[in-house]
């Protein structure tokens, strides 16, 4: 397997009012062809903005990168031209967001919206354009392709007048239309009910399978997770704490982070398991706390996780970064 | 009385929408409280719970049904005579980021209930505000910060704060923890918990996170379509399960580790409370569909603590 | 334990407002044009305030006349030159500021208390109420409010307080408009529910949760219609029928310099200079106000 996606040492900061944010601090990812990987992390711990960074759509400034990089399918990414991004967005990575209907343009029929998409992409390509009518055609096979009935008199209607779940599919069908690689997902089933989530989630997964389809997964649930991904990767405060198979690291989690994050997860078929929070709070990434950045809340902190900051290195079968992870075995 | 803090009868709600159609938002509720008990509400967005609520405390008038709040009617009172009783039942929202006014400070939304009931103010005030702050857990300190510098769960806690300046006997909390990271979310439910045992509250949580009702309250009901289709303890609900759609809720529910996708249960979307199908509402996704349940509307039945509205269960 | 009993200080209980203003400054002050804007409106404010110790000659803005000096182009004597009366341009310029300062803060503070009262009301309690606030709304809406404008004073007599009322009465409307739909939305937050939940009357939920959280966008449109109520009594000055010569209003010496165009071109660039610049100043405010107060509806 080749290596699709590889993340070093990336580091992404924002410059605010109070200073400068560092919101990633010297990531470290590889993703092989044909993965299904899950980045798993709270509120502000920076899985977005990594998932934006893949088809560098995080705004600079006031963004920056101070240091390390992102290569697609070989190519450095920050160095890519205009015409390069174009084909990376939609024909290398696709994106699908959270709420679908901030993606959709509320004046416009769905299938006009798909017929520009499909025509954009032909260009990015180099190929001719399509006709409106053929370009029309492709994309009733997109909607049929994510499981939408009756897609030719979908085509007609307008955003507004479907349900979510039914606009994630066809934010689905678009991020299908330039034959992506690389799938980024970021908090796809968030807005969506649990009966509807499992219906989308079944979509993905499908598509993932049919398509040979790289899968990035950015979700706060580790149930999400759990379903789709075959590895996970935990994140905390912009760095990566944890980082291997999904079954070793849910049965069996080395960091004191994702233990606490699990251990924080009320488990609807273990009712005696009671959820117990993680003491603390995320820290201010304006000031990281120095070494490594989950410290101030680790029970198992010592002087050296102030001094120096964990490398993430192999222990038992997955990557972990911290100095302790051999004495916390669960 | 046997001791009903809230008890609500046909509880419902009605909107007039454009081209005279009517959307039935909730549609003949029944619920009772015990005093001290935590009755969780559960069901998918637009089932009408965050309305239940609502109606409950008052804050929208119902189109009809009865909500005897302390043995009281309140469903017809008007706002004069609503305000003593709005001492005993207050709400938590889902959201802390709009549920404080952005402009105020911490100490001005804590005060707002002792300054509208006229129960103190001025260093009185501040004194309770303080003394609330500490309870909820947060230090003096945050009096005079406005709500942008502080995080999910803090805002949380100065919500709680809030409903709990008037000593309130029922808590409604509409969906508390789902805009809070999980741990944050493990911190407040904890801390609720403790309220309640030690507060003596009673609350009404409304909830589509079954696995954090399973944790904090005693009985459920599960709601759709703007009507309860099934009630019981907790224990009873979750491990036997009477209703096709409770059953469906239940499965797609997805535990916190490696899994195979439920196989989807329920097909179709949830459909609009404006278009209710004659007879029993969940038949079109139903899977266990029977020629009856297509003309007739079944209604909640069964022994006392368990009820079921379905014609197979 | 000593639990504070003792009343928290200004400075404690403020503190975090003066975060919040050092960080709009801060962010007001990276905008180049934001600080053009400031840097003009300023201008104009300190020279509305001084104008007679600035102006060179103030007697002749009160209608002197020097007939050996007409019409003479700018010299050091007379920095902007003279008009056909021979009065200093730049007096007059400089002191017809104050007018259009007094004429903008009157036409904007009118119609920021007519609209403002009004949009809250229809917005927060909806229904009838809003329904007749609304139509009147529009009903002035639907009018040119210049030519309505014009009409009014027609009728009230040409002069620059006839001018004021006429251009106050169509300029509320707007007001309206903005703050109905600033209250519509705010009306159904959380915040607002709780402070019903807990009993808060109307008028204190008004008061309290929603005036407040509307001031942003009505600062914003009040700068911006700063300049342009200047510019609509300049018109109006133009046309003859706001402030009457020789008291000094730039609309009304560019009326009587269309004249004396082209040959003498001092006479009209030096006042539409000045409307120019202000309404420039006003209006680049106004932006660098809404990118700091009310961020997200930036630019649509």
């Amino acid at each position: 397997m080749s290596a699709l996606l590889e993340i070093s040492g990336y580091r992404l900061a924002f410059d605010g009012f109070e200073g400068r944010a560092h919101v990633l601090d010297g990531i470290d990812l590889t993703v092989a062809e044909g993965e299904t990987v899950g980045i798993v992390g709270e509120t502000g711990c920076g899985k977005s903005v990594l998932a934006r960074s893949v088809a560098r759509l995080v705004d600079m400034p006031p963004g920056c990168v101070p240091g390390g990089g992102i290569r697609f399918a070989g190519q450095d990414v920050f160095a890519m031209d205009q015409r390069g991004l174009a084909r990376l967005r939609g024909h290398g990575v696709a994106m699908i967001f959270q709420d679908p209907m901030t993606y959709l343009n509320p004046v416009f029929s769905i299938g006009s919206q798909m017929v520009d998409v499909i025509r954009a992409h032909d260009r990015a390509e180099g190929k001719p354009k399509r006709a409106r009518a053929a370009a029309r055609d492709a994309a009733a096979e997109l909607l049929d392709a994510v499981r939408l009935p009756d897609p030719g008199r979908l085509l007609d209607r307008y955003p507004h007048e479907l349900s979510g779940g039914m606009r994630q599919r066809v934010l689905i069908a678009m991020a299908l239309t330039g034959t992506p690689r690389l799938l980024v997902a970021d908090e796809p089933t968030t807005a969506l009910d649990v009966t509807i989530q499992a219906q989308v989630l079944r979509l993905i997964a499908e598509l993932v399978a049919a398509r040979r389809l790289t899968l990035m997964l950015i979700s706060h649930d580790l149930g999400v997770i759990g379903a789709l991904c075959r590895r996970v990767v935990v994140m905390y405060a912009g760095t990566i704490v944890e980082d291997g198979a999904a079954d070793v690291l849910f049965a069996a989690p080395r960091h004191p982070y994702t233990r606490g994050l699990l251990a924080a997860v009320p488990d609807l078929a273990r009712p005696a398991h009671r959820a117990r929070p993680i003491p603390g709070h995320i820290p201010n990434l304006l000031q990281p706390p120095p070494g490594c950045r989950f410290h101030p809340r680790c029970e198992l902190a010592v002087g050296r996780c102030v001094a120096e900051k964990p490398p993430l290195r192999q222990v038992d079968g997955r990557l972990v970064a911290c100095h302790r992870a051999e004495e916390a075995a669960a | 009385m046997s001791g009903a803090l809230l008890e609500v009868r046909g509880l419902a709600k009605r909107y007039a929408q454009k081209g005279g159609r009517v959307l039935r938002a909730v549609d003949g509720v029944d619920l009772r409280l015990t005093a001290g008990e935590s009755l969780g509400l559960v069901g998918e967005s637009g089932c009408g719970k965050s309305t239940v609520a609502r109606l409950v405390l008052r804050l929208i008038p119902p189109s009809g049904g009865e909500i005897r709040f302390q043995g009281r009617d309140i469903a017809s009172l008007g706002e004069d005579a609503l305000r003593p009783l709005r001492r005993d039942m207050q709400i938590i929202f889902q959201n802390p980021h709009s549920a404080l006014n952005p402009r105020r400070t911490v100490f001005a939304s804590v005060a707002e209930p002792l300054v509208v009931q006229g129960t103190s103010r001025g260093t009185e005030a501040q004194a309770r505000v303080t003394e609330l702050l500490r309870q909820v857990g947060l230090p003096e300190s945050f009096l005079w910060r406005f709500p942008h510098e502080l995080s999910g769960g803090q805002k949380q806690r100065v919500c709680i704060a809030r409903a709990l300046a008037l000593a309130p006997k029922l808590l409604v909390l509409d969906e508390p923890t789902s805009a809070l990271d999980v741990s944050v979310q493990a911190q407040i439910l904890d801390f609720l918990q403790e309220l309640r045992g030690s507060l003596g509250l009673t609350y009404l949580f409304i909830s589509h996170n079954l696995a954090v009702v399973r944790q904090v309250c005693d009985r459920v009901a599960v709601m759709y379509l703007g009507r309860i289709v099934e009630e019981g303890p907790v224990e009873t609900i979750f491990a036997a399960p009477r209703h096709p759609y409770t059953r469906a809720l239940i499965g797609s529910v997805l535990p916190p580790r490696p899994s195979c996708l439920p196989e989807a249960a329920l097909a179709g979307d949830v459909p609009n409370a404006a278009e209710i199908p004659p007879g029993c509402r969940f038949a079109p996704r139903c899977p266990i569909r029977m020629e009856r349940c297509l003309g007739d509307d079944p209604a909640l039945a069964g022994d006392g603590s368990h009820r079921v509205a379905c014609w197979a269960a | 334990m000593s639990l504070a009993l003792r009343r928290a200080s200004f400075a404690e209980r403020h503190a975090a407002s003066l975060r919040q203003l050092r960080f709009f400054a801060w962010s007001f002050g990276r905008s180049p044009s934001s600080m053009l804007g400031l840097a003009i409106v300023l201008g104009f404010l300190l020279v509305a305030a001084f104008g007679p110790w600035i102006a060179p000659y103030p007697l002749d803005a009160e209608g002197a006349m020097n007939l050996g000096n007409r019409l003479k182009p700018p010299a050091a004597a007379h920095w902007f030159g003279t008009d056909e009366m021979g009065n200093d341009l730049f007096s007059r310029v400089v002191l017809a500021t104050r007018t259009s300062l007094w004429v903008g803060l009157t036409i904007v503070g009118m119609a920021t208390v007519i609209g403002v009262p009004l949009g809250i009301a229809a917005g927060y309690f909806g229904g009838v109420a809003r329904a007749v606030i609304m139509r009147v709304t529009d009903v002035f809406l639907s009018v040119p409010g210049i030519v309505l404008a014009l009409a009014i004073v027609a009728a009230l007599g040409p002069g620059i307080l006839n001018g004021i009322i006429a251009l106050s009465i169509v300029w509320w409307p707007g007001y309206v408009r903005l703050v109905e739909a600033k209250a519509l939305a705010l009306r159904n937050e959380p915040f607002v529910e709780a402070a019903r939940a807990v009993g808060a009357s109307n008028l204190r939920i008004l008061a309290v949760h929603i005036l407040p959280n509307c001031t942003s966008p009505i600062i914003v449109k009040a700068s911006m219609d700063m300049g342009l109520a200047i510019l609509a009594a300049a018109s109006l000055g133009f046309i003859g029928l706001g402030a009457k010569p020789p008291a000094p209003e730039w609309g009304a010496m560019i009326s009587v310099a269309r004249t004396y165009m082209p040959n003498w071109w001092w006479y009209a660039v030096f006042p539409g200079l000045a409307i120019y610049l202000t309404v420039l100043g006003f209006n680049l405010f106004g932006d660098g106000l809404r990118d700091i107060l009310d961020p997200k509806s930036n630019r649509g």
